[in-house]
């Protein structure tokens, strides 16, 4: 990409992070920028949060909604991190509030299932586990910011709790408090919910 | 289940995290077994979790969707490819041969039903600039020749988020425009 060579080449990125050694009466630089930096960042990270976005959402077009409307908050504020892992522990929690607020502005979670067109199964087990993963998807929005983002890392993108416990600024053990707290207040609202594939 | 104790909670986190060696693993999964009525509520954990991954696709997949859906290497807006794109252009080159048409058409007119092929120059171009006016004018009576109504809102709306686009980040690259746009759809 000649764009990110050339910046490359300033020393003025990493990985897709902009270094804020520009003031804020260069704003219009700083746009410039953030928009390429941003243009690397989406290539970079897009796959990654377009897979949350997908598991949160249920559905293609919403995912591509949120992932478009997660870049464009870092085109609007670029984060100021200096690190790989702090720019996706930025994307992860900027993905989390961005599905949160559309389901709050629906005023419920997502109803629709994960669309599998390759996945074709019995019309009763699609049935089944559509039903679950809309609670699933339910539960998840309602769990803490902070414990949502721990399962997130944990269960999406198989993080260490350390890993996660340096990102989110935590101690490890919280971490661990929190991923035991999410996953069993999940399980309690997926057993109040009857008979699903969860046993309670 | 001791969901107090926080020992146990710490174990139970690297047990189900996948952070603790097989042997202890075993072991810690024994004493659940042993302790009567804690297999259950691990059982219900695990489904939990199996749940969660299970509404994961791989990352190879979401890197090949959001590929197909990338907007840098998007055609400027207008110009796409497709129904949408197939009769913009069909209406825009249709509208032009209507402005020429209309055009060359008035400046015969204007000039007396059929002047003498062989006209002054200072004629000629005079009558050109007539041409032009009408030209315009036939631009603006489109309408009722109804070629605006084939253009899709579709594309009038986007073009209107580009524009809008363009206003608010004037010096970004095309991407952040068209990021910006397909943002706002």
């Amino acid at each position: 990409m000649e764009s990110s060579g050339g910046f490359r080449k300033a020393g003025a990125l990493h990985y897709g992070i902009r270094n804020t050694k520009y003031g804020a009466r260069e704003t219009k630089e700083c746009r410039v920028t953030a928009s390429i930096d941003a243009e690397l960042c989406y290539r970079q990270h897009r796959g990654r949060v377009y897979r949350w976005a997908l598991a949160m959402c249920g559905q293609r077009a919403d995912a591509h909604d949120v992932t478009h409307e997660v870049f464009l908050r870092f085109l609007r504020a670029p984060p100021q991190v200096s690190a790989p892992a702090a720019l996706v522990a930025w994307l992860r929690t900027v993905t989390s509030r961005v599905v949160i607020d559309r389901w709050r502005r629906r005023r419920e979670a997502p109803l629709a299932a994960v669309d599998e067109p390759d996945q074709p199964a019995g019309p009763e087990r699609d049935l089944e586990q559509e039903e679950t993963r809309q609670r699933l998807r339910r539960c998840l929005a309602r769990l803490s910011e902070q414990q949502r983002l721990v399962l997130m890392a944990k269960v999406y993108d198989g993080q260490t709790f350390e890993q996660i416990a340096r990102e989110l600024g935590l101690a490890t053990p919280t971490v661990k408090t929190h991923y035991i707290r999410a996953l069993a207040a999940m399980r309690e609202r997926l057993a109040a919910c009857s008979d699903l594939g969860v046993q309670p | 289940m001791k969901p107090h104790d926080e020992p146990f909670v710490q174990r139970l986190a690297e047990y189900l995290g996948g952070e603790m060696d097989r042997a202890e693993a075993e072991r810690f999964r024994a004493e659940l077994t042993a302790d009567g009525g804690g297999e259950e509520p691990l059982a219900g954990l695990e489904a939990t979790l199996a749940a969660l991954r299970a509404d994961l696709v791989p990352l190879e997949q979401a890197e090949r969707d959001m590929a197909a859906y990338d907007v840098g290497a998007a055609p400027p807006l207008g110009l796409r490819s497709g129904r949408g794109g197939t009769i913009l252009r069909l209406t825009r080159a249709l509208g032009i041969a209507a402005m020429i048409a209309i055009g060359f058409a008035g400046g015969y007119f204007a000039r007396g039903l059929g002047a003498p092929a062989a006209e002054p120059a200072s004629n000629a171009v005079a009558g050109g600039a007539e041409a032009g006016e009408l030209a315009i004018a036939g631009g603006r009576a489109r309408g009722e020749l109804d070629f605006a109504a084939r253009v899709p809102v579709v594309i009038q709306d986007a073009a209107e988020r580009f524009a809008l686009a363009q206003q608010e980040f004037p010096k970004s690259s095309s991407f952040s425009h068209a990021l910006l746009s397909l943002a706002r759809r």
